[in-house]
């Protein structure tokens, strides 16, 4: 009647096999979360929006800017260089976007990890209508904190007047797609 | 019942769990979403694997710098340095690019760089890019010849993805024993360090056809190499 000690181990085995099963498949599937859409934090990342809001960068004329002058803003943050062919591409997108929904609360700006001669020659011959930061030293290591893990350009996160993040994305925006989610979320 | 019975019964039962756990798991990795992928189903590669680079020593004069570049990955054949720093322990820092001396002597070697593909790019305009394996050649003619001893290079390289997304300049330490008087080749090394640096590590700027010139015109190289000639004591040929 008594069960017999090779059933227990058995037993005992099992359970705690299962149980690291369960745990595996639970773990593994909470460590990836879909980057669209988070109410605090882009995913991957540990800056929250206080902490992007908190951070500066220094502007063309050397002044800092604070990403947090424009928290009341849909702000658009694109990270870029103009080193990098896909991230120049897209940039005519931005100045489009930023000239028909400036009014309305879009605040598009632009992070260059890159030097300020570099992107200065750059800003008048695409004729930018938003600020553009350059920081070689700090651009990318900053855009990996807000999920961009591989360091990879053009990297853009989008942060609503609320102080959600958005959107992140990787690679050149679809102009249809963003502009959506832009008219979507424009504050007035 | 028998105890043997409940146990063969829950035995079952652990099996049955046991599937089910690990086709969850399955599909919640196979379908999570991430943040390096920009092209649904394609994970992005970290440099390292999309450019795995080896070097090894040819002969007295040469060695080889292999790029076992993935398919759907590209290196710009311009924007690639190496450079010879005079310790490892100097080349863990990237070369300063201040115009007053340095403690860490640096010196950018000639290399000898094979035809790219050419491509037209709408913002560089005529750019030549490496999007498979490739052997470039380096200078070694101006080594001290009379003894073995260990050289130290720094490789500085950047690439992107063609899904439409670039890395940031790499920057791969490589040390090798060089010997002059070995009849053979020597073996590969992989990179002993490897990370990020800013575009200006790369020594040029990218925005104008200037910035796409050879090394030939930056200071400390040796004239280059031809591929077609053999490297035997001394031969150089005068850029193309």
């Amino acid at each position: 009647m008594y069960p017999n000690k090779k059933a227990v181990i058995f037993v005992v085995v099992g359970v705690v096999a299962l149980a690291a099963l369960f745990t595996t498949a639970i773990v593994v599937g909470k460590l990836e979360t879909p980057p669209e859409v988070s109410k605090t934090v882009a995913a991957g990342s540990d800056a929250t929006p206080s902490v992007i809001y908190a951070t500066s960068f220094k502007d063309l004329a050397g002044q800092p800017q604070s990403l947090g002058q424009w928290s009341n803003k849909l702000l658009v943050i694109n990270f870029w260089a103009t080193w990098c062919a896909p991230c120049i591409v897209e940039m005519p997108i931005f100045v489009k976007l930023q000239d028909k929904f400036g009014a309305r609360g879009l605040q598009i700006v632009g992070i260059a990890a890159d030097t300020s001669v570099n992107v200065a020659k750059f800003g008048e011959k695409l004729k930018l209508n938003y600020p553009v930061l350059p920081d070689e030293a700090r651009a990318i290591e900053f855009s990996r904190r807000t999920g961009n893990r591989l360091g990879l350009l053009p990297y853009t996160i989008v942060l609503s007047a609320k102080g959600d993040v958005i959107l992140t994305k990787l690679g050149i925006i679809d102009e249809t797609e963003f502009t959506a989610i832009i008219e979507k979320n424009l504050p007035y | 019942m028998k105890t043997s019975d409940n146990i063969g019964y829950f035995n079952k039962l652990v099996f049955t769990f046991f599937i089910v756990a690990l086709v969850f798991a399955a599909e919640r990795t196979a379908f999570a979403e991430t943040s390096n992928r920009i092209i649904p189903g394609e994970e992005l590669l970290d440099p390292n694997t999309a450019f795995h680079a080896q070097i090894r020593q040819r002969d007295a004069n040469t060695a080889e710098l292999k790029f076992a570049i993935v398919p759907g990955y590209y290196l710009y054949r311009d924007r690639l340095r190496v450079e010879q720093t005079t310790s490892a322990k100097d080349a863990k820092k990237p070369a300063k690019t201040s115009k007053k001396a340095s403690l860490t002597r640096v010196n950018n070697l000639a290399l000898s760089k094979p035809e790219g593909i050419p491509v037209d790019d709408p913002t560089f305009g005529k750019v030549d890019i490496y999007d498979k394996p490739t052997t470039v050649l380096i200078d070694l003619s101006r080594q001290d010849k009379t003894k073995d001893a260990d050289i130290t290079l720094a490789v500085v390289s950047q690439g992107c993805a063609a899904a439409g997304v670039c890395f940031l300049p790499q920057r791969q330490i490589f040390t090798f024993k060089y010997r002059p008087y070995a009849l053979i080749a020597g073996d590969w090394v992989n990179a002993s360090a490897a990370g990020q640096v800013s575009f200006s590590q790369l020594g040029q700027s990218a925005t104008g056809a200037k910035g796409m010139s050879d090394f030939a015109t930056s200071p400390g190289t040796a004239p280059r190499i031809s591929p077609r000639l053999s490297t035997s004591h001394g031969t150089t040929v005068a850029p193309k």
